[in-house]
């Protein structure tokens, strides 16, 4: 775990964490092997996203992502929806977002053409995610996909809404864009770039809506962590950024799973699998 | 040990409202995260002159003796054929992804050959798109270039997967750290290359160095290996350099 500079232990939330394996990642379907790797990363809690789900098939991906979720506490689930098969996402919709191992929908774009997601596209899926009142996670790989979040931002405005990638090199105008709405918020992945994250805050008058987000496997935690350090962030910015943002637009301030005194490794093994993990100080007397 | 870490991969230059080069700036960055050398080029000489850029790069390194120039080689103009590198060139760069031209190009065979006649120093070359490191052996091949091929921004399935295929290939190929970000990418290639085939850049300021270094850090190297890829590589490379005399 990393640590403040006061010594105490430095809580981080990763709130976009890819699920599936990649040929120089192939453990990333494991749960434990990704526990392991996070918590060495200093991060204790993970929101993932199955890719099987974003790019070729989501039932079988959001299965696999419920399954991981449901034995680790410390994980929650990106439900991946696609919104040109408005039937099959409200089913999965009822089937998974009444409980709470899922944090809300995430939408992609179009595995196969890259076309981003639009509002027109949305509308019939965005329908019925509403009574749900979950946040909205979208992918936002450039400005182009940046505007059309912006609008749906401005359309759905009692959804809170998580822009995922900064608008990869178009971070500049990514950022001008995103900085109105008062429910869209910016997750750090994206470009490996230290600036754009002091001219998010530059533009956005402060750090309240900047988000950590990793993009694992795709991207090293490490890496996005690495952009913190070539920054010379107030420790309050770090915190919003790291945990305390996140802890508040995802309502988790009294999740004892997820983080504060109850705070568990994520290495330590589910109940269910029957396995010790390794202890740390911050676990309650009573474990 | 401390890690004297050698950065192959910088930029100077770009335009800002404060003026100046920003060697500066570079060199507090550098400091913040305790790189003790850099190869470094002008933007000028990436974006818009090469020739101008150049005698920039070798003027700023002149005055900061942490610092080697690496000149960029653009072939898009017929100047290009004549091949002006300024004296004391560390390394050249070609950079087609950046430049929008394609690496089978014929003013770059014409430039091989120039340089393969005089020098065999170390050559980085942007091999970002699929593609391109494939078409960078058949160019040193087919010129008969000597000197050791650096592939500097693979990252991903695709053009990690194809830069490691040409490495095995030829010894004189390494590859180059800017680029790569995911999960297990550089434990990948060293595994496949060896740590002596793998050489620490950033791509700093542009790119972050703190997510660079973080990624090597993390990537359960031995302690001989990351010593190898953050700075014993480079310096190897750049120390054993043939002088680049122009053409009289």
């Amino acid at each position: 775990m990393m640590a403040t500079s006061d010594g105490a232990a430095e809580e981080i939330i990763d709130v976009h964490c890819g699920w599936g394996e990649t040929p120089f990642a192939p453990g990333w379907s494991d749960a434990q092997q990704v526990q392991d790797l996070l918590l060495s990363r200093g991060i204790q809690s993970a929101f993932i996203a199955s890719d099987l789900a974003r790019r070729f098939d989501p039932g079988a991906g959001n299965t696999a992502v419920a399954e991981a979720v449901a034995q680790y506490p410390q994980m929650r689930g990106w439900l991946v929806v696609h919104p040109d098969h408005p039937a099959e996402a409200s089913a999965q919709m009822r089937r998974y977002l009444y409980g709470d191992r899922f944090v809300g929908v995430a939408l992609y774009p179009d595995p196969a053409t890259g076309r981003p997601i639009t509002l027109r596209a949305v509308q019939e899926v965005m329908v019925a995610y509403r009574r749900f009142a979950r946040p909205l996670l979208i992918a936002a790989p450039s400005g182009e996909a940046m505007l059309h979040i912006a609008e749906i931002a401005r359309e759905m405005n009692s959804t809170r809404i998580v822009a995922s990638g900064m608008g990869g090199d178009d971070w500049r105008d990514a950022v001008d864009i995103a900085a109105r709405p008062l429910n869209l918020h910016l997750d750090i992945s994206g470009a490996l770039c230290a600036d754009k994250i002091a001219y998010a805050m530059q533009i956005m008058h402060g750090s309240r809506k900047l988000l950590f987000a990793s993009g694992a496997p795709r991207t090293d935690p490490a890496a996005v962590l690495g952009l913190l350090d070539d920054l010379e962030l107030s420790p309050e910015d770090r915190a919003r950024i790291l945990s305390n943002n996140a802890q508040r637009l995802f309502n988790l301030e009294n999740d004892d799973a997820l983080h504060g005194s109850h705070l568990r490794p994520l290495s330590s093994a589910p109940e269910t699998a029957g396995e010790v993990g390794p202890t740390l100080d911050l676990l309650p007397p009573d474990e | 040990m401390a890690e004297a870490i050698f950065d192959l991969c910088t930029f100077f230059g770009t335009p800002s409202a404060e003026g100046g080069t920003g060697i500066a700036s570079l060199i507090t960055l550098l400091d913040r995260h305790r790189v003790s050398n850099a190869a470094t080029l002008s933007t000028r000489a990436l974006h818009y002159a090469a020739g101008e850029g150049n005698r920039e790069t070798a003027t700023a390194c002149a005055a900061e003796p942490r610092l080697a120039p690496a000149f960029v080689l653009d072939p898009r103009t017929p100047a290009a054929a004549a091949l002006h590198v300024p004296e004391g060139a560390a390394l050249l760069g070609f950079f087609p992804a950046t430049q929008n031209w394609p690496t089978d190009y014929a003013p770059v065979r014409g430039m091989l050959r120039s340089l393969a006649a005089r020098a065999s120093i170390p050559l980085l070359w942007e091999a970002r798109r699929p593609g391109d490191a494939t078409a960078v052996l058949s160019l040193v091949q087919d010129t008969g270039y000597t000197g050791p091929i650096l592939l500097s921004g693979v990252s991903g399935e695709a053009t990690l997967t194809e830069a490691v295929a040409v490495a095995r290939e030829s010894d004189a190929v390494y590859i180059t750290t800017n680029g790569l970000r995911g999960i297990g990418e550089v434990a990948y290639v060293v595994g496949a290359l060896g740590a002596g085939r793998v050489v620490f850049g950033s791509g700093a300021p542009v790119c972050s160095l703190g997510a660079a270094l973080a990624l090597i850090r993390h990537a359960g190297l031995t302690e001989e290996d990351r010593r190898q890829v953050l700075g014993e590589n480079a310096r190897r490379l750049l120390k054993n350099q043939s002088a680049l005399g122009n053409p009289t």
